[in-house]
């Protein structure tokens, strides 16, 4: 019997038959005997034993509860029964006395497809048991698939066991073990008829809901295994807790299995651990029944139900997804308040189904997913707010909920009003009623304005939750009091309101809708107007509407329409300007809607009109922005201006465009100067100086840019002194005085360019000093330090140069391992600016090893080696030329340093260099030919790397192990081992996910290999070991790369 | 001597007793306990570390390691009730005594002239490169191997009683028969002759066996509980069914 370890044979798979019959011995039953006495013991009862007036024939099979005997009924009619003989051990007399209670209830049930409750009573013994319609049938999955039946009889027979379940449910009784095998399907009268047994057992017996629980998954030898396949969510739980709505579950369960030939649990994970299967009930996502036919098309299911009358899978899968792949999901939902309610309303949406009618399983909707997505985000949603915001929205209902109830009582009211006293109330409770909806709809606009503006929801995960959010508000807005009719007042509000509706549609991406509620409010708007023309009302909110309204019409290429309604939300505030002519809020828009109309003219090619526009607008934003220090006034100046300005720019008057500017930096001066210290009017100042400078030098009049960007660095210099606070300030200054520097290059003053980048430098590397955590400032003398490189170059002082180049190399580095993709070119640039100087100054070795450094930044592309060899080429001059102390060391090192370089050419001629014959003509390579490696390579060039060979290669670079922090479903660490091009992924969970090398690719100007997964539903990115990058990047199949995770640990 | 994986003595004191035999300030009692619960439970977090990819030597520290430092740290003093049985807790532990480890450290303890568990690592080898075939998850093989190493234990149990109660030929005889199995069923005839019983009468005794063997196994599984009774012996059971396949 001891297993013998170092057999390995012994340990099969069949051994785990025996060992699994061997701990179901474990169960068994307590006869309460000690049987190490003496010890007769058997079955406590046998075949042919009395029990009441029936007696039993055979075994039929064991549950959890008891054996269930075939017995034969004697009195007053013959008729085979099934007998359940419940185990000793339960409290009879209990159990008998519940019983009784039950019995009456169960003897109610008389439905034909519910396998009948006899009679019940006790043994001679004591024993209960109850005695049973016997149905002669097949579960009710077997016999779906012995008589191979089609979609349609499945559901059809599923359709009456609902309806079987929803009579139980109405006497209050519930099922708790429905599974297919609780449910055979026997032949009545020539007719299938599906009957649900044992129901009704359970709760009879007073069982609680963990013994139901461990008894779902206990067995005896020999018979079907309890599996918890069926078992819902609820009862999986740490407190399982049922009601009708687990039958439906477990309702689902069969329906899936019928559809799809397995149960969810079964086509998630075979075999999974007792914790992981209970966790797998209350948590995993089963897949959809289409999905799950498509992914096997060979399954039996699918077979079958393809079978009749030849319906292939696609068809299968196309008459799945949708409403059937709905219907079942509802019923399978975690959340039983999603779950269908009754048996009844499944068994209804099915038949909908099958007679082509809608059903009412909705699509999972966003709020759905929001439950998900909520309870992951938890914490980020309540930092947001949004809680509270949520809770706003529930007092705005309560307050439009009261506004309509005093709307209808105030309707009410003045209908039956004869005296004026009744008309007053009547008004009253109208005026009431608009009060409450004035507050719910200012609490209702802050909430949309909050939503709107909360920076964290503008991030893309969170654009999906931030549509949610809004889309409740269109709700609201939907289900406003729609009167047409009705006074002014009250269409102008209706108007308003269709408008915010329109633009929320808009912000979430519904553009039909938002073109739609816009054009409607702008219609009423208009309508207003002819009919009030000289009435006193908003219309500024009119023209904001068809200002708004402008905004989707060009989304949707309607420019002529979006270009008239500028016109209209113009001509509206101008009218409404004068009847307020002083309000600065009035003013504001119109400036806003004047600049708007300006872009559409500019579009249209009316230039002239568009000038003056500007110029019309501008003239009433700096009225403004010299009246009121607000901040928004300023900000809306200068937006004009860059417009303005542009316009005149790209009308090619560029002196008027100029004359812009400065007078934009002349306003913002006499600003500062007639409210000191306002450093944000001199703040724009600068920047506008600096824009007006950067516009002379595009025009080509570097000369006259330079006293602009001095006059920025001025300005910035001088706050920067005014606001320690503010070191930002400085960085401005030197950005500025470096743009003086290009001005002053290009307008050929060299030496005072020298001197402004000297300057800029100074000033930079001085910030960097001061704040060596701040890694942008660090990296700002970077171009200062690349511009004087330059300069050196050009003019041939190559020492300054080298060292300037040195320096600016180590902060591309810095910013290189930052962003590889974007730095790449920049750092190659110099390190070959670099090998220039140290060649010209002499340094063979030097230059060839940041030769060397260069190419290997490109292992894969020919150019950059080739290039490289060529300067270890002049190398070789150069050692031919200098200085030795004897020819011996002359040449030792001549030898060396060509095998380098040969390396260099070779490598080119791997990556695809295919002149190097060429080569000889067009360049002077007399040292090298006197190598012996060089002639090796010109004979036996190495054939270049086809594809196979790259991926090998690539391997090569690639590491064999690593880990990853996985933040969504089954967070945590997850290791990632190689062998050859298989990679394995082990989750937390302890689930294994395998993906194979498929190509050696770049992403970003990253090397690495690609991964893809057998499913291909997405590939993977993980970047080589010696690139300087250590994100792995993720790729959903027609999509773009994205960032995946950080890789740690790598081996 | 080195300890095979399941070996026949398995303690039958309760984890309760054994948790406070591990609570008690003498050491010599502790490291026997310690050394029993090594003995009988090793191989499931042995095979447990192979299936999460470690290798033979990595396996091997982790498990000797865990136990040394089980002991050190008193951490089996820690458990009680709501960390469930000793299945569960044990595989925790050792999960995070996995993770906490450092290469560093587990090379430190290597020979270090700490107490030695010597365990029978190619005996596990061989043990666990027999059930590669699978594909079970690391807590699945976990699971799986504690069951069979419990039900080990109780046959081991069952034979130690029957012969202290004389009946040592016999149970050689018919322990083959625990298993309800048909193939057995038809056996008895040919046992009958042999041994001189009624096919009868050995159909009996075989259900007394299985009566007294479900005693042990479930004697055995409570030892593993924390204040164990029928239903939660039955919930354990119910667990260890599923881990074998069921």
């Amino acid at each position: 019997m001891n297993e013998d370890p170092s057999n390995p044979a012994g340990r099969q798979r069949g051994t785990w038959e025996r060992d699994r019959a061997l701990l179901d011995l474990g169960f068994g039953e307590d006869d309460g005997a000690d049987d190490m006495r003496t010890g007769d013991s058997g079955p406590l009862e046998q075949a042919g034993d009395a029990i009441g007036r029936y007696r039993l024939i055979s075994l039929l099979g064991s549950g959890g509860f008891g054996n269930v005997w075939l017995a034969e009924q004697t009195e007053p009619i013959r008729r085979q029964v099934a007998l359940k003989l419940i185990k000793p051990g339960m409290d009879s007399r209990e159990i008998i006395a519940r019983f009784e209670a039950e019995r009456q209830t169960l003897a109610l049930m008389d439905h034909p497809n519910i396998a009948r409750v006899l009679d019940a009573g006790t043994s001679a013994t004591g024993r209960p048991y109850f005695v049973l319609e016997l149905v002669a049938g097949k579960p009710i999955t077997t016999h779906c698939d012995a008589f191979r039946l089609g979609l349609r009889e499945r559901l059809e027979l599923f359709i009456a066991v609902c309806h079987a379940v929803q009579h139980a449910h109405q006497k209050a009784i519930l099922h708790r073990d429905l599974k297919p095998s609780n449910i055979l399907v026997a032949e009545v009268d020539g007719k299938m008829v599906p009957k649900v047994i044992d129901f009704g057992i359970a709760k009879a017996l007073g069982v609680s809901d963990e013994v139901i629980q461990s008894s779902l998954l206990a067995t005896k030898a020999g018979v079907v295994v309890g599996t918890p396949d069926y078992m819902s969510p609820e009862q999986a739980g740490s407190t399982p807790d049922v009601d009708t709505r687990s039958d439906i579950y477990a309702l689902g369960v069969i329906l899936y299995e019928l559809l799809t030939g397995k149960t969810p649990l079964a086509w998630r994970n075979p075999r999974l651990a007792f914790d992981e299967v209970l966790r797998e009930i209350r948590e995993g996502e089963p897949a959809n029944p289409s999905l799950c036919v498509a992914k096997d098309a060979n399954d039996h299911a699918a077979a079958n139900l393809r079978e009749q009358r030849g319906s292939e899978t696609t068809r299968l899968i196309r008459s799945l997804r949708g409403d059937l792949d709905r219907v079942t999901m509802k019923a399978l939902e975690k959340d039983r308040q999603r779950r269908y309610d009754t048996a009844n309303a499944l068994a209804n949406d099915l038949r909908s189904y099958l007679d082509g009618e809608a059903v009412t399983a909705a699509a999972p909707t966003w709020s759905y997913r929001f439950g998900k997505f909520a309870r992951r985000n938890k914490a980020v949603l309540m930092t947001v707010g949004l809680v509270a915001a949520a809770l706003v929205t529930g007092t705005i209902v309560s307050l439009w909920q009261a506004h309509r109830a005093d709307l209808s009582l105030a309707a009410a009211q003045s209908s039956k009003a004869e005296a004026d006293a009744n008309r007053l109330e009547a008004n009253a409770n109208r005026d009431k009623a608009r009060q409450n909806l004035e507050q719910a709809k200012k609490a209702f606009d802050k909430y949309v304005g909050t939503v709107t503006d909360e920076p964290t929801l503008k991030t893309p995960e969170f654009s999906g939750l931030r549509s949610y959010l809004l889309e409740g508000a269109i709700n609201f807005y939907e289900n406003l009091d729609s009167d047409e009719g009705g006074d002014l007042q009250t269409r102008m509000d209706y108007a308003r309101n269709l408008g915010r509706l329109g633009t929320l549609y808009h912000q979430t991406g519904n553009l039909p809708k938002a073109l739609e509620s816009l054009r409607k409010a702008v219609a009423m708007a208009e309508a207003i107007e002819a009919e009030f023309p000289n009435a006193s009302y908003d219309r500024r909110a009119s023209a904001m509407l068809a200002n708004n309204l402008a905004l989707p019409l060009t989304t949707a290429g309607n420019l002529t329409e979006a270009q008239a309604m500028r016109k209209l939300a113009v001509q509206l505030l101008e009218k409404h300007l004068s009847e307020h002519p002083g309000d600065p809020g009035v003013r504001h828009d119109f400036a806003l809607v004047l600049s708007n109309y300006a872009v559409g003219l500019a579009g249209n090619g009316e230039m002239d009109e568009a000038e003056a526009t500007y110029v019309r607008c501008l003239g009433i934003q700096s009225a403004l922005a010299t009246e009121s220090t607000e901040p928004r006034e300023i900000q809306q100046l200068g937006y004009l201006q860059g417009m303005a300005a542009d316009l005149a720019s790209r009308r090619g008057n560029h002196a008027k465009a100029d004359a812009i500017y400065r007078e934009a930096v002349e306003l913002y001066e006499s600003l500062a100067s007639a409210t000191p210290p306002n450093p944000g009017a001199r703040e724009a100042a600068a920047s506008f100086s600096v824009k007006r400078g950067d516009r002379l030098c595009q025009i080509g009049n570097p000369a006259a840019a330079v006293p602009a960007f001095e006059h920025a660095v001025e300005i910035f210099r001088a706050l920067a002194r005014e606001l320690p606070n503010r070191p930002d300030l400085r960085l401005n200054a030197g950005d500025a005085k470096l743009k003086a520097g290009d001005a002053l290059r290009d307008a050929g003053r060299l030496a005072e360019a020298r001197s402004a980048y000297e300057e800029a430098l100074a000033l930079l590397e001085r910030l960097a000093a001061e704040f060596p955590d701040v890694p942008k400032w660090q990296l700002s003398p970077a171009p200062a330090l690349e511009k004087l490189a330059a300069m050196r170059t050009a003019a041939k002082e190559w020492p300054e140069a080298r060292s300037l180049l040195n320096r600016a190399i180590g902060l591309q580095r810095e910013k290189f391992s930052q962003s590889p993709g974007t730095e790449k070119q920049k750092l190659a640039d110099l390190l070959k600016q670099l090998t220039e100087a140290h060649l010209q100054l002499g340094d063979y070795d030097v230059a060839l090893t940041t030769a060397e450094g260069f190419s290997k930044m490109f292992p894969d592309d020919w150019e950059p080696w080739h290039w490289a060899a060529l300067a270890g080429n002049r190398g070789l001059q150069i050692i031919s030329t200098a200085a030795f102390p004897d020819e011996d060391s002359r040449k030792l090192t001549a030898d060396l340093y060509a095998q380098r370089v040969v390396a260099l050419l070779r490598q080119a001629v791997l990556n695809g260099y295919d002149g190097i014959t060429r080569l000889q003509a067009t360049q002077d390579l007399t040292l090298l030919a006197g190598h012996a490696s060089f002639q090796d390579l010109l004979k036996n060039p190495p054939a270049p790397l086809d594809a196979e060979a790259r991926l090998k290669r690539g391997l090569e670079r690639s590491p064999l192990k690593f880990a990853i922090d996985y933040k969504a479903s089954d967070p945590g660490r997850r290791l990632w081992e190689r062998t050859d091009r298989t990679w394995t992924e082990i989750q937390p969970s302890g689930t294994r996910n395998l993906y194979t090398v498929s190509a050696v690719i770049k992403v970003n100007g990253i090397a690495g290999s690609e991964l893809s997964r057998p499913d291909g539903k997405f590939t993977l990115f993980v970047p080589h070991r010696d690139e300087p990058s250590t994100l792995m990047m993720f790729k959903a199949s027609g999509g773009a790369w994205g960032r995946f995770a950080d890789i740690k640990d790598i081996e | 001597m080195p300890l095979s994986p399941g070996n026949p003595h398995f303690p039958t004191t309760r984890w309760t007793g054994v948790l406070r035999v591990l609570g008690s300030e003498d050491t010599g009692r502790r490291k026997q306990a310690l050394a029993d619960l090594c003995r009988d439970y090793w191989y499931p977090l042995y095979a447990f570390a192979r299936r999460l990819g470690r290798s033979q030597e990595d396996a091997e520290d982790l498990t000797q390691g865990f136990f040394i430092h089980a002991l050190e740290r008193d951490v089996f003093s820690l458990a009680d009730r709501n960390l469930g049985t000793l299945r569960t807790f044990l595989l925790k532990i050792f999960q995070r005594y996995m993770s906490d480890v450092r290469d560093r450290e587990r090379a430190l303890k290597r020979g270090g002239g700490q107490d030695h568990l010597s365990l029978d690592i190619e005996g596990g080898e061989n043990l666990y490169a027999a059930d590669l075939a699978t594909s079970e998850s690391p807590e699945l093989l976990f699971d799986r191997t504690w069951a069979q190493s419990l039900l080990r234990a109780a046959q081991a149990a069952l034979a130690a009683s029957e012969h202290q109660a004389g009946r040592g030929p016999q149970f050689e005889i018919l322990q083959s028969f625990l298993t309800p199995d048909s193939v057995a069923e038809h056996g008895y005839e040919s046992v009958a002759s042999s041994s001189g019983m009624t096919p009868e009468a050995i159909r009996q005794a075989v259900s007394r066996l299985r009566k007294k063997f479900r005693k042990c196994l479930r004697e055995a599984i409570a030892a593993t509980l924390h204040d164990p009774d029928e239903a939660r012996i039955d919930e354990e059971l119910a667990a260890l069914r599923v881990a074998l396949g069921g």
